[in-house]
């Protein structure tokens, strides 16, 4: 099984037969054609992020699926026979079968926000054996998260900051240089946080229990809904049992929805606590970033003060 | 922080001649099927008919997601078929949620396509929402985020009345953009996008 990637010929390999290593330096090289960012794609390692220009390769959301069909069209798996789900019979699972083209489920790549993950979301499908050794220095989803919005944090601090001088009206200057403030106080504050792992944890949990209760209150929902539809049935009540029925459809819609929300609040949650040593450096380097920004854009607000 | 107001909007732009897009589809005919199926639902398969079909159908569905994310609904990230687009009807579908946007611009040249979806639902066509929108050609050697943040600030100038547009600032919270007014922080949603040689921008006003 081949496919053509510009003009040489990749043939699709066996997953359980490569190495966590050789498997990242495949996918890097699948989505060179969607990197806008060529610079940061060629000196991408497992922690580089797919997506954003700051950090990542540039590939653009629209993009996502081109990332899973990429990662697919170069792997077979064991895990290709597919066991429907007794909840939804449209729907399956993958158990272990013939070898045969990977198929990565719809939902199951939403934490693989770089090739790391991405290995680590085909071991954890069963697609190939768990490597302790490869995943001890993969950046978790959550602290993918947190770093990159603090790139973007110091991104915007930047940029309004270079527009600073330019402006040659006193009420412009004013008015930029507000802006420049409250981003300052942002980035502080944003700061100050990434250097407690208990407070992102915290706030993190936080969000986690916000999706945890409403998805508790649609479940509440749905059993009472579908206690009445029983009831409704018993009676000749065609009208309310059609309520009933599009009110629990939707519940279920609502309900599938927030799992997946869940899903993600849950992963953030439990890893933002734990920083692994490549995680720490991550965060001091971003952190220093932030505080550096806002200490010159202090010093270009009041240059005396800076210069005291 | 995720505004709980609405109207919540989001926009996309397609660069229609851009090289990407005949790459992404892949080289053969089967992978370009199987690659269209995963942004297709079973109705808007059998609605299309043309070409720059698919490409407002995947531009509204973007545009659609950013909003929706606006509002906080939970949006997975690169599940094209979790939105339905009815692009006669001007309505986006969430098919998990069963919630309903519409499509407020679609915006059609040779060269780009601009989709701009309000959720919820105003109503048809944006009625009775305040909305700035625009696209524009990158500058050469631009940033593209940048270019996109500076033509966000000119509409908003504009709409209010003119100044000038570096008193806005374009910063974000929870992976949504905001706007900063003279250091104040407003509550109005608004959006960004640029593909290839565009960038685009739009916002709802108060």
């Amino acid at each position: 099984m081949a496919f053509k990637r510009s003009e040489a010929v990749v043939e699709a390999a066996p997953l359980e037969t490569l190495a966590a290593r050789e498997v990242e330096r495949r996918i890097i090289d699948g989505v060179r054609k969607y990197a806008t960012n060529q610079a940061n794609w060629s000196k991408a390692d497992k922690n580089t992020p797919f997506l954003g220009n700051l950090i990542g390769m540039g590939i653009e959301s629209a993009n996502l699926v081109d990332i899973t069909m990429s990662i697919e069209r170069q792997f077979l798996t064991r895990m290709t026979h597919r066991v429907p789900l007794p909840e939804d019979p449209s729907k399956f699972r993958l158990e272990k079968g013939e070898p045969g083209p990977l198929m990565i489920l719809e939902g199951q790549d939403i934490h693989a926000a770089t090739p790391g993950l991405a290995v680590k979301m085909l071991m954890e499908a069963g697609h190939m054996p768990r490597d302790p050794g490869y995943l001890v220095d993969v950046v978790s989803f959550a602290y993918i998260v947190v770093v990159g919005e603090a790139y973007r944090l110091n991104d915007t601090l930047r940029r309004t900051l270079r527009k600073l001088p330019s402006a040659a009206d006193p009420a412009a200057r004013q008015e930029i240089a507000a802006n420049v403030k409250t981003l300052v106080a942002q980035a502080l504050s944003y700061a100050e946080a990434l250097a407690d792992p208990a407070a992102v944890a915290r706030s993190r949990r936080e969000a986690y229990h916000r999706e945890r209760s409403e998805l508790q209150g649609l479940e509440i929902q749905l059993e009472e809904v579908t206690a009445k539809l029983k009831d409704a049935a018993l009676s000749d009540d065609t009208g309310a049992t059609g309520r009933l029925r599009s009110q629990q459809v939707s519940l279920k819609l609502r309900l599938n929805a927030n799992r997946t929300r869940l899903r993600v609040a849950e992963e953030v949650a439990n890893h933002s606590g734990e920083r692994i040593p490549v995680e720490e450096q991550k965060v001091a380097d971003v952190r220093r970033l932030l505080l550096e920004s806002a200490q010159e854009a202090e010093g270009a607000l009041d240059p005396q003060a800076a210069n005291a | 922080m995720i505004r709980r107001k609405g109207p919540f909007v989001g926009n996309d732009v397609v660069d229609r001649k851009s090289p990407l897009l005949a790459a992404r589809a892949g080289d053969t005919e089967a992978v370009r099927s199987d690659w269209r199926a995963r942004h297709l639902t079973e109705n808007e398969r059998r609605s299309l008919s043309a070409s720059p079909m698919f490409w407002q159908i995947f531009a509204a569905k973007e545009a659609a997601s950013k909003a929706l994310a606006q509002a906080g609904v939970a949006v997975t990230p690169g599940a094209f078929r979790d939105f339905e687009v009815d692009l006669r009807g001007r309505r986006v579908r969430h098919v998990p949620t069963d919630l309903r946007a519409e499509i407020g611009l679609m915006e059609t040249s040779a060269e780009a396509i601009h989709a701009v979806v309000l959720f919820p639902s105003a109503g048809g066509a944006g009625q009775g929402v305040r909305l700035a929108a625009g696209v524009a050609e990158r500058p050469e050697d631009a940033d593209a985020s940048e270019a996109a943040r500076d033509l966000l600030a000119s509409l908003l100038a504009n709409a209010s009345g003119g100044g000038s547009p570096g008193r806005f600032a374009v910063s974000s919270v929870d992976g949504c953009p905001t706007v900063l007014e003279s250091g104040e922080r407003r509550d109005w949603s608004v959006s960004l996008s640029h593909a290839g040689r565009f960038v685009a921008a739009c916002a709802v006003l108060p």
